[in-house]
């Protein structure tokens, strides 16, 4: 402990431990507590950084770890602060096992906020970690999140390299293997061949009704093989998907909203595909409302927008559709994404109907 | 809730279209009166024209013990078909405060054939009114300004006038045609002249004036047109999963207002809207919903009042009015802030005057819209929060703009992002400047007008508030009793914070309390009768003592931006050993009205914003 900082108030564990255990009450989601409520927690992470009180900032992470595992809380930025923290604190304490965990659950919030650069890199580093403490499964989980991150980049050749390292590496009935079957249907997707996509996409899903514990991941692949049914010209299929998902993540009371954000986005554009522009603007005015609550996700931000501005425009309403063409580039330079690449996407994607820019 | 007065509906009822077969056009109010009399058998004269006018104003109360002739009222607006069913009779019996019909009661008045189980709509507000289009909207106010043409004494003296101006210009015409000779060239220009003049005279008086079409009616002012339900904005709003959102942006009393039970009672003069006149057939809050959705209202609406008047409270009813008719999707905001919360301690500092900027609440709403980061290149916020809002149609409030360093300049960064989908709501104790700002309303609350507009304020509040502090039940007989509500409305200036207060002490100890009130008026009165209650709850005892504990408790917690429900009481009495005392305490508040107790059950406690300022001040003396 730092001996010099004196006079600061103690934290109360009583109150944070409170707190934790509220969010994990039926009905009681991030955004459902006032701001006043959370107050608690920066104060907490301020203190103990201030005081250098590592045992205490990596109990006090362990305390939210349930919660910033879920993808609705992650990005608020007291969690990302305490992430940050938490990693000096198992640095300082040679703890290589916990900053690995923390490495790559806070890589999984960067990505998701959509930095993918300092998602990849801190991936590869969680990984190296986990490589070098003989986990050779964790190290594989955090590699393969790097592909995720180089695709979002536009390296979709690096990313392809990466996913068949780790197919390779993953046996056939092993549960996980559903994680990058997605991100290979993805890539498929990209370079137009609908149908391997959908294959790949049906055999993510199967693995994942027949796993115990693995319905979030369900949800998670749903909404990817309902757009693609839908490009495939089977919108029933699709929206069915896009129900399931969200009757999956209705069970959860908005821990998961980014996920739910990212179904309704996907069914707005097979809404606007079919010319239903009122629906699919609703669905995108909830999924927008869904993640401005409680921190930032950029990279869902401008594809929210990006099919708002199409909609508007397939309206006939120019103006607004280049406000949210406008509010779509905004967003990508803030997440260091390239305009080049956009449009180039774009153009290659509406030429072979295999969706929007991703 | 239905907030129409006894006399309002009793009018309406009266004036309202008859229909079906063996009913009459009009009932005026003599022809009423003498119905009255010949069913209750009375010498002619005693229910006159101006008795009933009294009745429909409601300065004329008829008590309760008259139940003879209120059923008689009844039963001659049900043969006169403008009652068709039981419920529409208890709806008008209950608005006065009165009991609902017996069964007897409603055998005697509902002949077979007359009663109908579907009361008629038009008096019916629509509880779950369909979304109105703008365009439909428009339509509505059109139909009000529409012109007519009736023959009036005025219009039959512009003819005799156009008559009057046509012989004389003939005149003129035949002197002028017989020659130029003196005398009758004179003739001539005196009969044109004097021509022209009943010319103009006459156009004059035949000018078409505006009126309102349809069945003859009395009520031109305000009330006669609805846009929307009464009851419009009056739902408890649960924030759900935006309460983080919205308790960060507005701190935890407005937040609380947009979740509470309807507080806010629309009283006809309290509002002083000077907004388009295409709306003066509507009331107040009407205007002003009409305002906030139809594409020629003004961007910015500022309410504007002294402290407790209701500035905020006003805004609530309309953010959730405006959500209800599904004519916003986003509410996005600030709360001008006085105070600071220490991120480390939770302590609770005070802000200089004018330290909130428009910088500060540009970054607040940012925040909110969820835009990128940094801003890249060289667009600034204004134009990437204007990206953002295109598509949605959205309520900016700014609450307490007066706290607000260069409230113009705020004002004149809000304007860039209004548009016809995108409004501003924002509460003000001072409008200096405010008003000559193009786009921007000006809303002027004001004290209550008048002893009606009192005692249905009054009523309300009994009905509100009785379940916490029984005896105001025993207030409701003394309301007919002009000269005390007359005196009340001169002391509180027609406060409605005052008016709570102060009925809650008449509750207490009686009329007298008013006589024994210090000579003060406004927020010298409100810091005297707050100064008052501290003094005597210390008195009370430990049950006394307590409350005021309590109420240190809730104002700091409350300023802080945290919710204080009952159980969150609970532990906090627990901790101070004061447990024993917190239900006598609580009791003891309640019926000094200085503490809002919302949902009985779980109980979410607040108290006003000036009493919890008062409250502060009191605790750090101590």
């Amino acid at each position: 402990m730092n001996p010099e900082v004196t006079g600061l108030p103690e934290v109360d564990w009583h109150v944070l431990e409170t707190l934790a255990a509220r969010l994990e009450q039926p009905g009681v989601s991030p955004g459902s507590l006032a701001e006043a409520e959370w107050r608690c927690l920066p104060a907490a992470v301020q203190c103990l950084t201030d005081k250098e009180d590592w045992p205490a900032l990596l109990q006090l992470r362990r305390l939210f770890r349930p919660l910033m595992a879920r993808d609705s809380a992650g990005a608020m930025p007291v969690f990302l602060e305490l992430s940050e923290s938490a990693a000096v604190a198992a640095e300082k304490l040679e703890d290589w096992k916990e900053l690995a965990g923390i490495l790559g659950a806070y890589g999984h919030n960067l990505h998701r906020q959509g930095f993918h650069a300092r998602a990849a890199a801190v991936f590869e580093r969680s990984a190296q970690l986990y490589q070098d403490l003989g986990e050779s499964f964790e190290a594989l989980k955090n590699r393969h999140m790097t592909a995720l991150c180089y695709r979002a980049l536009g390296q979709r050749l690096r990313a392809r390299q990466v996913i068949t390292r780790v197919l390779a590496e993953t046996g056939p009935s092993n549960p996980w293997r559903s994680n990058p079957l997605q991100v290979l249907a993805w890539l498929e997707q990209d370079r137009g061949d609908l149908h391997s996509a959908r294959a790949l996409l049906d055999e993510a899903a199967t693995l994942q009704r027949h796993t115990t514990g693995a319905e979030i991941l369900l949800a998670g692949t749903l909404p990817d093989l309902g757009e693609v049914r839908g490009l495939l010209g089977d919108p029933a299929g699709a929206v069915a998907c896009f129900r399931e998902s969200l009757a999956i993540l209705a069970g959860h009371e908005r821990l998961y909203a980014r996920l739910e954000a990212r179904t309704r986005e996907k069914w707005a554009e097979l809404a606007w595909r079919q010319g239903d522009h009122a629906h699919a603007l609703a669905l995108l005015d909830e999924a927008d409302d869904l993640i401005r609550g409680h921190g930032q996700y950029p990279d869902l931000m401008w594809r929210i927008e990006m099919v708002r501005g199409f909609v508007f425009l397939r309206r006939g309403d120019w103006r607004t559709g280049w406000h949210k063409l406008r509010s779509t580039l905004a967003y990508r330079r803030a997440l260091g994404l390239s305009t080049r690449v956009f449009a180039q996407q774009l153009l290659s994607r509406l030429v072979r109907q295999t969706g929007l820019p991703r | 809730m239905d907030h129409a007065t006894f006399g309002t509906l009793l009018k309406l009822f009266r004036e309202r279209g008859a229909s079906g077969q063996g009913a009459r056009w009009s009932l005026t109010q003599a022809r009423f009166g003498e119905r009255v009399e010949d069913e209750l058998g009375l010498a002619p004269g005693t229910y006159r024209a101006q008795v009933v006018s009294k009745w429909e104003l409601d300065q004329k109360i008829i008590p309760a013990s008259e139940r003879a002739l209120l059923i008689a009222i009844i039963k001659i607006l049900a043969e006169e078909r403008r009652i068709k069913a039981p419920s529409e009779a208890d709806r008008l019996l209950n608005a006065g405060g009165y009991q609902s019909l017996t069964p007897d009661e409603i055998a005697r008045v509902f002949t077979p054939g007359a009663t109908s189980t579907e009361p008629v709509s038009e008096l019916e507000p629509a509880a779950e009114a369909p979304a109105t289009p703008i365009d439909e909207t428009r339509a509505t106010i059109a139909d009000v300004g529409r012109t007519s043409f009736r023959v009036s004494p005025r219009h039959w003296g512009g003819l005799g006038l156009l008559v009057l101006s046509v012989v004389l210009i003939v005149i003129g015409l035949g002197a002028l045609g017989l020659g130029a000779v003196a005398g009758r060239a004179g003739l001539a220009i005196g009969a044109f002249v004097a021509g022209a003049i009943a010319l103009l005279a006459a156009a004059w008086a035949l000018w078409p004036s505006a009126e309102i079409t349809g069945p003859r009616s009395t009520a031109t002012a305000h009330g006669s047109v609805q846009l929307v339900a009464d009851t419009c904005g009056d739902r408890p709003w649960p924030l759900g999963h935006q309460r983080l959102l919205l308790t960060a942006a507005f701190g935890a009393y407005f937040a609380d207002l947009l979740e509470r039970e309807p507080l806010y009672v629309d009283l006809a003069g309290q509002i002083d809207a000077a907004l388009d006149g295409a709306t003066t057939a509507l009331a107040p809050v009407q205007r002003l919903i009409w305002a906030l959705t139809n594409p020629r209202g003004p961007r910015v609406l500022i309410l504007a009042g002294e402290g407790g008047l209701g500035k905020s409270t006003l805004a609530a009813k309309l953010v959730r009015c405006l959500f209800e008719r599904n004519a916003v999707d986003l509410i996005l905001g600030d709360s001008a802030k006085t105070q600071v919360v220490d991120p480390v301690t939770g302590a609770v500092g005070r802000l200089d005057p004018a330290f909130y900027t428009a910088e500060q609440f540009s970054a607040r709403l940012a925040e909110q819209l969820g835009l990128p980061p940094t801003p890249p290149g060289k667009r600034g916020r204004i134009e990437q929060a204007r990206d953002r809002f295109a598509g949605r149609r959205a309520v900016i409030v700014v609450d307490n703009l007066e706290t607000v360093s260069a409230a113009h300049d705020l004002l004149r960064d809000l304007r860039q992002l209004v548009s016809r989908d995108v409004r501003v709501i924002a509460t003000t104790r001072s409008v200096a400047g405010l008003e000559r700002m193009s786009g921007v309303g000006v809303v002027h609350l004001h004290g209550l007008p008048s002893v009606a507009e009192v005692r249905t304020f009054i009523r309300w509040h009994i009905r509100a508030h009785a379940a916490g502090h029984p005896a105001l039940a025993r207030v409701e007989a003394d309301l007919a009793q002009m000269p005390r509500l007359k005196r009340l409305l001169q002391r509180t200036g027609g406060s409605p914070l005052l008016i709570q207060l102060l009925i809650s002490d008449i509750a207490r100890q009686g009329w007298s309390v008013l006589d024994q009130l210090p000579t003060l008026y406004g927020r010298a009165l409100l810091g005297f009768l707050y100064d008052d209650r501290w003094q005597d709850l210390n008195q009370a005892g430990d049950a006394g003592r307590c409350a005021c504990r309590i109420l240190g408790f809730v104002a700091a917690e409350q300023e802080a931006g945290k919710p204080v429900t009952l159980e969150r009481l609970s532990v906090w009495t627990a901790s101070q050993d004061l447990a024993e005392h917190q239900a006598e305490a609580l009791r003891l508040l309640q019926e000094r009205f200085l503490l809002m107790l919302r949902e009985a059950e779980r109980g979410h406690l607040s108290l006003f914003p000036s009493l919890a300022q008062f409250v502060r001040v009191r605790s750090n003396e101590s």
